[in-house]
């Protein structure tokens, strides 16, 4: 059952102004953990406010738990909609100790009853010795767990992060992402996370949907979006790729770097498409059987492989350049090497529009 | 009934969230009442004996009004620069008691100033017969008529008001870059050449916002001008309205000194154009305080002791010695009575300035109407607003009121009606509303500044409405803002002279009034316990102030007014 349905929603500030959310739709199963993935400026924050009910759709529907929470007669105040927040700031109540900020959001239950919710969610989040410190007095990972605890506490249809890792040391992110996905998963809370950062999404979430310009471009499980992104754009988000135009033919993809082997589908025959294929999906190798010839015109050390940059003289008189890695160091001393694509890892992106230049800048890489 | 109750579910209807800012856009509304009044009436056609004030007396009040603003203008900006400078820059013998003595002098109202040094310089005081004793008869009667002048204004205001400039540059400078200095120093540039080359033109915005309010002060004041013999706008108003009663003229008096003090902001505007002094600078290092070397270091002590000396040691004290001997007489159980009556009325003015504050405030934060906004920022250039203007501006719309009452009482034939609103404490709290609620305001909203936006949503999310978000949660974190700004507001009050002499009911006196018409009668040092207990009262705002600007590194909000556009 689907505990969050948004329907087509869409959301201008002001009129005339460009729209910050454009018709995104989607829905949230119980349990799971939904990352909303984009740059700055995609409309991920906007979505996440107006779900909550911080913000109001200009049109569309928000569902929770079966009923219309907001369109255009319906709109349900934040505070009655059950739904957890944890903000980046993470907005604990200075004046309020721990365990007042706890009890905040538990008005109305009987004592005995909020001594129990508030045990269970210490317990869970490791946070019983803070009970009567100060906002003031925690550190970063201590607020954080507090305010998912203050979230946590009413038991919520739903909880929401705004960019939870934002403000979390490189090394103690990948604990705390850990660990906040465990509680999460032990208390089976579903959760909508927002991010800028794809190792927070793919870590974190069950599934993503990436963001762009306010519209949703591709929502699906992390593997997928990683392996089988749909354009260019989000091929180029989750890393660095190899973009090659080739065409489908019998005998497989020709391109400008000779043939690659596909078994391709009777739709695409004739049709010119797009590639992607990610620099440690072409093989390395010391012998040029079947393989495409580079100049080695730049070596990075990464630690555990090599990142060469070669030159590869097309069939087309041009020069154009491969991405590779290589765990080899032997298979970059030299000035050439041979490449190759893995079998199988080739993907064919199904919009094949290519990025203008200063859009590849913006990916991450 | 019907209808109305019809067109207000209309009125819901069509503009959902109407109900949550209707209360604060009809109070700023009638906040805003006494300026419409001035405004419309400047605009009218010339009645009464305004040619008599324009062939006469509008020359002299313009070239006296103009007079004390240079000269106000250029003393607190050489004594409030230079004190903020040297007590920020060097280290002297006594630098730290002085660098909050040197506030000290804001506590004591001008006019309060003004008549004591008079009773100073008087013929009888001890200060005259040394002074005969030791240089000669002339020194002391030269003394004595060049203080009641333009000239003597002019450096009273200067002791009194300096503060304003010197607690704005002193923030300043406290924040300003170490490094900057550090690298003029490194280039071998002297001390001097850092002051008028660097740190001045740097500082420049936050000197001019304190000029201005220096003028605002003066533009402001009755009570010193009227002691001096100093015809200005605000004798002028007071002469139009009791002496002629001549609401007219009083009105178009009023007018013009809007026209100046408009002059003054717009001035001030046009000057600080994007510069931003008030949240300073984000890595702050403190700025190393240098060492001038025994002589010069007394000198820095001597210079700056004496804005401290005269601008409140020696009025302070003498004040006291005449408490001491007046005390007898005149503290009584009316003196008693007064001072209550004065504290109640200030409580009360403090109490519904910071009201109207966190409600207007309040509406703005949970609707983001930018109609409230708009019309709350107009509403704070009541500080602007001379005092006599405000009463003016009030007393004007009010007597219609009471007129309107009457015609329609005796038309009823209720027989009359004593009770007069124009002449009551009613009136008299909605003009410190209105010329004070800029004080609470500006606290307030700096309070609000500092809480997260997401707390709020926060709060919501946990289920808690707006009413209780308003309890649990703004109000324990503004209490301290309350406070501060409401006390701001209760010495405003206690202090405030002009806009009291005009609306203050019949028979109803405050301290300051007290204070002030025992020193017009000649017999200033019975005014000395009415005047120390104000004095008193304002030394715990200044010392707030000050340790407000030395803790937290920023300028008050406080003293940030002049309102903004």
């Amino acid at each position: 059952m689907s505990i969050l349905v948004l329907k087509n929603i869409t959301k201008s500030f002001a009129e005339g102004d460009g729209r910050a959310v454009d018709d995104v739709s989607l829905e949230l199963s119980q349990g799971e953990i939904l990352a909303l993935l984009g740059e700055s400026g995609s409309g991920k924050t906007t979505l996440l406010r107006i779900i909550a009910g911080f913000e109001k759709p200009t049109s569309g529907r928000v569902i929770l738990n079966g009923s219309t929470v907001a369109d255009r007669k319906v709109f349900m105040e934040p505070e009655k909609r059950g739904i957890g927040v944890v903000f980046q700031d993470y907005a604990l109540f200075p004046h309020l100790n721990v365990r007042k900020n706890l009890e905040f959001g538990l008005r109305g239950l009987p004592a005995a009853k909020i001594d129990d919710r508030i045990a269970e969610m210490t317990g869970l989040t490791g946070t019983s010795e803070l009970m009567k410190r100060y906002p003031h007095e925690l550190s970063g990972g201590q607020k954080q767990r507090i305010a998912l605890a203050r979230a946590l506490a009413p038991r919520p249809q739903l909880i929401l992060m705004d960019e939870p890792f934002s403000s979390i040391d490189g090394m103690l992110k990948a604990h705390i992402r850990k660990e906040i996905r465990d509680i999460l998963k032990k208390s089976g809370t579903t959760a909508l996370f927002v991010t800028h950062d794809t190792r927070d999404a793919m870590t974190m979430s069950d599934r993503i949907c990436m963001l762009r310009k306010g519209m949703s471009i591709q929502t699906g499980t992390p593997a997928e979006l990683y392996n089988r992104p749909l354009n260019a754009y989000v091929a180029n988000f989750f890393g660095r790729t190899n973009l090659i135009r080739a065409r489908v033919t019998d005998r497989g993809l020709q391109t400008a770097f000779g043939l690659f082997p596909f078994k391709g589908s009777e739709k695409l025959k004739n049709k010119n498409v797009l590639l992607s294929i990610r620099p440690e999906n072409f093989a390395v190798k010391q012998d040029n059987e079947g393989c495409i010839c580079g100049n080695i015109v730049d070596k990075s050390f990464m630690g555990d492989y090599y990142e060469l940059v070669c030159e590869v003289h097309t069939e087309d008189g041009d020069i154009e350049e491969l991405l590779v890695r290589t765990t080899a160091e032997k298979n970059c001393n030299g000035e050439l090497c041979w490449i190759k694509p893995r079998k199988g890892k080739i993907h064919i992106l199904r919009d094949n529009q290519e990025l203008s230049g200063n859009e590849q800048q913006e990916g991450q890489f | 009934m019907e209808i109305v109750r019809t067109t207000l579910r209309r009125i819901k209807e069509e503009f959902p969230g109407t109900g949550k800012i209707a209360p604060a856009l009809l109070v700023t509304i009638i906040i805003l009442v006494p300026l419409f009044v001035i405004i419309s009436e400047f605009l009218r056609p010339v009645t009464g004996i305004w040619h008599h004030f324009t062939s006469s007396l509008l020359q002299g009040y313009i070239l006296n009004s103009l007079l004390l603003l240079a000269g106000v203008g250029a003393g607190t900006f050489v004594v409030g620069t230079g004190t903020a400078w040297l007590v920020s820059m060097y280290r002297f013998p006594g630098r730290g008691f002085l660098s909050w003595a040197l506030v000290m002098p804001i506590a004591v109202p001008a006019y309060i100033n003004g008549y004591t040094w008079a009773g100073m310089l008087d013929y009888t005081s001890p200060l005259y017969s040394f002074m005969r004793k030791s240089f000669g008869t002339d020194t002391g009667a030269f003394l004595f008529v060049d203080i009641l002048s333009a000239h003597g204004a002019v450096i009273i205001f200067t002791l009194s008001l300096y503060p304003y400039v010197y607690l704005i540059c002193r923030a300043y400078f406290i924040n300003q870059s170490a490094t900057l200095l550090d690298t003029a120093a490194s280039m071998g540039r002297p001390a001097v050449y850092t002051f008028f080359r660097i740190a001045m033109p740097m500082a420049r915005p936050a000197i001019v916002a304190g000029v201005t309010l220096v003028m605002m002060e003066v533009l402001n004041d009755y009570g010193l001008v009227r002691y001096f013999g100093v015809e200005t706008f605000t004798t002028g108003i007071f002469t139009a309205w009791f002496a002629f009663g001549d609401r007219g003229t009083a009105l178009r008096l009023a007018g013009w000194l809007v026209v100046i003090v408009l002059a003054v902001i717009m001035a001030e505007r046009l000057q600080r154009g994007r510069a931003r002094f008030d949240i300073l600078g984000g890595s702050y290092r403190p700025v190393r305080k240098r060492d001038p070397g025994r002589p010069v270091a007394m000198i820095i002590t001597m210079l700056c002791s004496l804005p401290f000396l005269f601008g409140f040691l020696l009025p302070f004290t003498t004040l006291v010695r005449w408490t001491i001997q007046t005390a007898p007489d005149v503290v009584n159980t009316s003196f008693w009575k007064l001072a209550a009556n004065s504290f109640m009325l200030a409580a009360a003015a403090a109490v519904a300035g910071m009201a109207v504050s966190l409600l207007i405030l309040y509406s703005h934060r949970v609707s983001g109407s930018k109609a409230v906004y708009l019309l709350s920022k107009t509403a704070t250039l009541g500080y602007a607003l001379p005092g006599a203007v405000v009463a003016i501006g009030i007393m004007i719309p009010l007597l219609w009121v009471d007129d309107s009452v009457h015609l329609v009482v005796a038309a009823l034939d209720k027989g009359t009606v004593q009770w007069m609103v124009s002449s009551s404490i009613f009136a008299l709290l909605y003009a410190y509303l209105v010329r004070f609620l800029a004080v609470g305001y500006n606290s307030l909203e700096a309070g609000y500044e500092r809480i997260s936006k997401s707390i709020d949503e926060s709060a919501a999310s946990l289920g808690s409405t707006g009413k209780r978000t308003l309890r649990e949660i703004h109000l324990p974190l503004l209490k301290g803002t309350l406070l501060g700004g409401g006390l701001l507001i209760f010495v405003d009050v206690l202090k405030e002279l002009p806009l009291t002499l005009i609306l203050r009911p019949f028979n109803f006196d405050t301290l300051a009034i007290r204070a002030f018409e025992y020193a017009s009668d000649e017999r200033v040092a019975q005014s000395a316990p009415a005047a120390l207990i104000v004095i008193l009262t304002g030394m715990l705002p200044a010392y707030w102030l000050n340790r407000m600007i030395t803790r937290r590194r920023r300028v008050p909000a406080q003293i940030r007014k002049p309102p903004p556009e």
